[in-house]
């Protein structure tokens, strides 16, 4: 376990604590890690009332997935070992699994909570939906 | 992370793989755990749909512990090799409120549990006590599958 770890990352302080728990693990286990942002496009109700704007503001998620990549490049310098990044585009928690599947990640290492702003209780709804849905062990960190 | 981790076990092979990770963990990190298992006794709810006299429920709990020993018994066992140190603890209650309650009284840094237990009920993929220990514990938590 921890030979390659999935971390999903939105910028938010959550997730990069679960980068850095992850950098830990990956460093004393001897492993790789693949870091995942998930551009989240706005739903087919609301394309249909704003059109044109919606083009916009995907491309804007985007931008935004980019910097949080780059963000977490930042946080990576000095590690030695492979690190994957990858942007994804649709529903978080599908795409979290999935790619764990895709890249035979080991383990998935993802924050308690995210940007989200719903007070959710502790456990925010992505975090939530990948530890019952992904197949390999999971580390919530706070 | 991973310096002091709590373990629930509750005889199940999932919670047996749980242990197993947290062990390497222990061992990666130079950390030591605490293995405990709850026992849960006949609770009032019970008691109101099926009226026990105090000598069964009693009898009934003794049951329970007798369970619960053998479970830390065979963690035991199955931790006879680690080189760190290793509690064990035999707790009753409501297993997930105990196993939050005894990470913090053990000042643990973070929780190792296996996704389902041996409920029997078959919850999809993440058991009632693992999903409330991973939804109210404030220290990281690890989830075995």
């Amino acid at each position: 376990m921890f030979k390659k770890i999935l971390v999903p990352v939105d910028g938010s302080d959550s997730s990069w604590r679960a980068l850095a728990a992850a950098k830990e693990m990956a460093e004393k286990f001897g492993g790789d890690l693949v870091v995942v942002t998930v551009t989240q496009p706005i739903d087919h109700l609301n394309l249909l009332v704003v059109r044109r704007e919606f083009q916009d503001t995907l491309a804007e998620l985007k931008e935004v997935s980019e910097k949080i990549i780059s963000l977490a490049k930042m946080k990576l310098t000095g590690y030695e070992k492979k690190v994957d990044y990858v942007i994804k585009e649709g529903h978080p928690a599908e795409c979290i699994v999935a790619l764990a599947k895709e890249k035979e990640c080991d383990s998935i290492v993802i924050g308690r909570r995210g940007l989200s702003g719903v007070e959710e209780f502790f456990l925010g709804s992505v975090s939530s939906n990948v530890a019952q849905q992904s197949v390999v062990p999971v580390v919530i960190v706070r | 992370m991973f310096k002091k981790i709590l373990v629930p076990v509750d005889g199940s092979e999932t919670s047996w793989r749980a242990m197993d990770e947290a062990k390497k963990l222990a061992e990666k990190f130079g950390g030591s755990l605490v293995i405990v298992n709850v026992i849960q006794p006949y609770n009032s709810a019970a008691l109101l749909a099926v009226p026990l006299d105090q000598a069964t429920i009693t009898q009934g709990n003794n049951e329970l512990a007798k369970i619960g020993d053998k479970v830390l018994a065979a963690a035991k066992e199955k931790m006879a090799d680690f080189k760190g140190e290793v509690q064990f603890d035999l707790e009753v209650g409501h297993p997930s409120e105990r196993i939050i309650v005894v990470s913090k009284d053990k000042d643990c840094d973070s929780i190792v549990i296996g996704s389902r237990g041996l409920s029997g009920i078959a919850e999809f993929f993440l058991g009632s006590v693992s999903s409330k220990v991973a939804q109210y514990a404030t220290l990281p938590v690890l989830i075995v599958k």
